[in-house]
């Protein structure tokens, strides 16, 4: 990293980069205007308002912020009234401890812009205007686009301008050439097809403006133009490296200043690398690495990256990413696996293979088709079918099987499905009472359909949600059939007269469970059966029905930044895993509390095979927490990295790492209660912390100290 | 003599495991040894027959245990009379804190086979495979060469832990079917090996030298090094000579006292063995005798 760049990156963790918002006076005359043009009019007028932002370690510019005056992008959805309206009243609030309202994500189609400039979507709004002949709304809506793009080539040429006005007056003939390629470059995009590698990443920089939530498959788009420069010595592997962290600073300040508190926050931009090519070879290439590698010499928590993994990826690779991952203290870099997501894409969207792979990781961990939409992320809680089957005491004492059991069940979960279903349609209804005119250009179809994406116009759109409280779901129905039916332990009636009461007299009964439970994450067919006909139930509900408009459904367990497991835990009652009433669900998919107690390996065969039909192929997440040990030792970190490519061949989708320092150590044993899930190694092995012997954790301490 | 028995007392299988031979594997330890090493780190596992550890620190003496004994074994506070009790493990299927813990169940060749197979990726992945601890894990032999040929005709490699204090007709009935052998050497002297094992050394090393004439490629050597047993240059010199006279083995790997039994041994109500783990240099001095051998 050289000197410019790590002082732009300072810069920017101090909100420096961006320009002071200059307030607008709109004329009264537009109150004559229909709604839709005289908010597309307004947004126009405030773009072009905005100063260009030319600080003197600036290479990259044309970008601004929104001030919620006018109806922005879709993502931050400033200015956007009934979206804002209905996160007052549903965001982070539970509606019947079932649903809430959660935000969107979406990924600009940016390769297109690059490819074809604007004066491509010109071409495409007016052949779409032509197709919508006589529909007036369809053309009103396609003239705002007009309007929008129009202003957006205005904002290239003020761009180019203000660089050769500051080129005049710089003395520094170093400095004045570089504003001069500057203009340079904006006299040619995003106006104009991009032709070098510079100029794509300029265009890509300032479209992040107006959708700043995803850069897509960067180093599938960027690629020819990189290739290219450098085969003609147009550009060296330096320059291109300061490209791509002047990029990375400029997304870090978009998402960093504009949101707030969530600054401290590493997610919220985020793409992905690698990953099946149209043609089926995995396109990890030289980019891909630059793109990682310029990451890691920037002391920024954003962007993410997910590598894609497949199974042409060579394993060299991956251990290279993986190495990457073990001493990025920012923890940046999380994996993902091709395999079971394009194939669920294929079977459940619908999807071409060529559109399926073309994905890209989004926000927190939610995949994104490029140029598509993540509609909806409506967070539901999966836990109050269970509540409701317990609340059915007569039909379930007179169950003789477990399958009757399962069967009551599934009614229950059908029932909240369909109402959570209803629910999502509800908050996306009224959220589509918006019209984005800014970020729909950059979605596919929106502009041939005429319609906004808020409104269903993105040709790849995915809706779902996030369901928390899975793995209690599976933990408690496979209680039920072992200790109810197979054991013979203790009877239905005495296990709901103990969840009635909380447990309370009953800590017997519960101990047993805790200790004695196949539960979930040991790899015990029991569990794992239960937990494929828990998500082949999700999926045969699922599978037939569309949203509101007509898109497909998938599911994930991603929690985000809000603490929904939290909110649906609090106001859900004891359940037969041993939870008490009002305890939190835990968080992804996985196991936790010392209820795996079969070590890392019996875990990760779990999670991989839980999900046969791909239903949870949206926002899928799994944590795992490694002791250091595991992957300082060279050694053992070559197992580690060949123990996760296992995963990935048998089907897991998703890991993300964490390791164990010396001071949590310290800490859960303070507070055991808070560190159930903490796994460590033990001679070989690895062991739940709070359970070891206390010489023995004095030892691990020890050891963690040693390695670090 | 090895004892014949079809099935064998398993105290415990542990799955991702990074150290009982390559790559990941999933060891399997079976209980009962013929030595009794002062440091043993898994004293629970001397004894062939299952055992009842107790963590002292963690009972609340609520006298659910005495309740639940069977055999009116354990008294109202939790103490346990060892001549009645059956380590029939109810007192800690029902105890609230686990301060007591069984060890020790029957398994018979199939069953531990299924605990190990569902790994299979992980080994073929890294080239690992089934490790058989223990325990003297060729006191079972019966087991054993039944359970590795099952690992063999279903294509998983495995390792064999041993301390080689058996009769040389045990490692033939298991040498068709054990692609490594982990062979623990203690030291060289006959008497310091009688003063920390209680048993000679003369068969194991006997055994061991056989080996290494026919199977000197597929033997990783395992010496701990033990705080005033065998923590000195002397003591491992001779060890180092030995195999510079009788063959070299695949690797030798010295191993620190570590303190992980030290806690089990108070379980198990013994005294136990404690010391402070070797340091870093003079590991590496020792290390260092083994210089020309590797």
């Amino acid at each position: 990293m050289n000197e410019r760049i790590a002082r732009l990156a300072t810069y920017a963790q101090g909100h420096e980069i961006y320009p002071e918002i200059v307030k607008v006076d709109y004329d009264r005359c537009d109150l004559f205007l229909t709604e839709l043009k005289r908010d597309t009019k307004h947004l126009c007028e405030y773009m072009l308002a905005q100063p260009v932002s030319l600080l003197p370690d600036m290479r990259l510019t044309g970008f601004f912020h929104f001030d919620g005056s006018v109806p922005s992008d879709l993502f931050h959805r400033t200015g956007h009234r009934h979206f804002n309206e209905i996160c007052s009243q549903f965001y982070n609030k539970p509606l019947e401890n079932l649903a809430t309202f959660e935000w969107q994500h979406s990924t600009g189609d940016f390769r297109y812009a690059i490819e074809h400039g604007m004066e491509g979507y010109l071409e495409r709004i007016a052949a779409s205007k032509r197709a919508h002949e006589g529909d007036e709304r369809a053309l009103e809506f396609l003239d705002c686009e007009e309007m929008v793009v129009r202003a957006i080539i205005a904002l290239g040429e003020k761009n180019a301008a203000a660089c050769r006005e500051k080129a005049a007056l710089t003395d520094d003939p170093a400095y004045k050439r570089d504003l001069l390629i500057m203009a340079e470059t904006f006299d040619q995009v995003p106006a104009h097809p991009a032709k070098t590698f510079r100029q794509a990443v300029q265009c890509l920089s300032m479209c992040f403006t107006f959708l700043p939530d995803c850069i897509g498959t960067i180093d599938r788009y960027l690629y020819p133009y990189y290739r290219a420069d450098l085969d003609a010595g147009r550009l060296t592997i330096d320059e291109a490296r300061s490209l791509i962290q002047e990029l990375y600073i400029d997304i870090y300040a978009h998402t960093g200043t504009n949101a707030g508190n969530r600054a401290d926050f590493s997610a919220e931009s985020h793409f992905a690398i690698g990953g099946y090519l149209p043609d089926r070879t995995d396109g990890f290439n030289d980019l891909s690495r630059l793109l990682i590698d310029a990451l890691m010499e920037l002391p920024l928590n954003k962007p993410q990256i997910s590598l894609r993994w497949t199974k042409k990826l060579p394993f060299e690779t991956l251990k290279y990413v993986l190495d990457c991952e073990r001493h990025d203290a920012l923890k940046r870099i999380a994996i993902v696996n091709d395999e079971p997501r394009i194939k669920s894409f294929m079977d459940n969207l619908g999807l071409s293979f060529e559109d399926a792979c073309g994905y890209t990781m989004v926000g927190c961990n939610e995949p994104s088709l490029v140029g598509g939409i993540w509609l909806g992320g409506c967070t539901t809680n999966i836990a109050r079918s269970l509540s409701r089957l317990l609340e059915r005491r007569g039909e379930l004492i007179a169950c003789k099987t477990f399958d009757e059991v399962y069967a009551l069940y599934e009614q229950c979960l059908d029932a909240d499905l369909e109402r959570a279903l209803e629910i999502n349609n509800a908050f996306n209804e009224y959220r589509s009472r918006d019209t984005n005119t800014l970020s729909s250009i950059f979605l596919d179809g929106c502009i041939e359909s005429a319609k906004s994406a808020t409104q269903g116009g993105a040709r790849l759109a995915v809706s779902g949600a996030n369901i928390m409280g899975m793995t209690c779901v599976i933990d408690s129905l496979t209680v039920i059939a072992q200790f109810v039916f197979e054991e013979r332990a203790f009877t239905m009636e005495e296990l709901l007269d103990a969840l009635d009461a909380n447990w309370e007299g009953r800590d017997f009964m519960r101990a047993l469970i805790l200790k004695r439970a196949k539960f979930f994450g040991n790899n015990d067919p029991l569990s794992d059966g239960i937990a494929r006909r828990f998500t082949n139930s999700l999926h045969a509900f699922l599978a037939p029905r569309r949203n509101l408009f007509g898109n497909h459904l998938l599911l994930g367990c991603l929690a985000g930044y809000n603490p929904h497991y939290v909110y649906f835990g609090n106001l859900t009652g004891a359940t037969p895993d041993g939870r008490f009433d009002g305890d939190p669900f835990m968080v992804g998919a996985g196991q936790t509390a010392g209820k795996d107690r079969e070590g890392l390996t019996a875990l990760l065969n779990s999670v991989a095979q839980m999900d046969e039909s791909g239903i949870l192929c949206g926002p899928f997440v799994c944590n795992l927490m490694l002791d250091e040990a595991l992957i300082r030792n060279d050694d053992h970190f070559d197992k580690t990295a060949h123990m996760l490519e296992t995963y990935f061949r048998m089907g897991g989708l998703h890991v993300q790492l964490n390791y164990v320092s010396r001071e949590e150590l310290l800490a859960a044993r303070e507070h055991p209660e808070q560190y159930g899930h903490l796994r460590v190694r033990v001679s070989g092995f690895s062991g739940t912390f709070t359970l070891l012997e206390e010489s023995i954790q004095d030892d691990i301490m020890r050891r963690t100290h040693q390695s670090d | 003599m090895p004892q014949r028995c079809e099935n064998a007392m398993v105290f415990d299988i542990q799955r991702a495991s990074y150290v009982d031979g390559p790559g990941l594997r999933t060891t399997v330890f079976l209980k009962g040894c013929n030595l009794r090493c002062r440091w043993c780190h898994n004293p629970e596992s001397q004894d062939e027959r299952p055992v009842l550890l107790r963590y002292p620190t963690r009972c609340t003496h609520c006298g659910v245990c005495a309740a639940h004994c069977p055999a009116h074994a354990v008294s109202a506070d939790g103490a346990t009379n060892p001549a009645l009790c059956t380590a029939c493990g109810k007192c800690a299927l029902y105890c609230l804190n686990d301060a007591r813990k069984l060890c020790g169940r029957l398994m018979s060749a199939e069953e531990a086979l299924a605990a190990v197979l569902p790994d299979r990726p992980y080994y073929d992945a890294t080239g690992g495979g089934v490790t058989v601890s223990g325990g003297e894990c060729m006191l079972h032999i019966d087991f054993l060469e039944a359970f590795l040929r099952l690992c063999h005709e279903n294509g998983l490699r495995t390792a064999v832990d041993t301390a080689g204090n058996v009769p040389f007709s045990a490692f033939e009935r298991i040498l068709p079917h054990a692609d490594l052998f982990l062979y623990d050497v203690k030291c060289v002297t006959e008497e310091t090996h009688i003063a920390g094992t209680g048993a000679s050394n003369r068969l194991i090393l006997d055994n061991l030298r056989r080996l290494l004439k026919t199977r000197a490629d597929s033997i990783i050597i395992r010496v701990p090094v033990v705080p005033g047993f065998n923590d000195n240059e002397e003591e491992i010199g001779k060890i180092a000579a030995f195999f510079r006279a009788h063959g070299r083995p695949a690797k030798i790997e010295l191993l620190p006292y570590h303190r992980l039994g030290e806690n089990k041994n108070a379980a198990l109500g013994r005294e136990g063995f404690t010391a402070e783990p070797p340091s870093k240099e003079l590991m590496a001095r020792l290390n260092a005798l083994f210089d020309d051998l590797r």
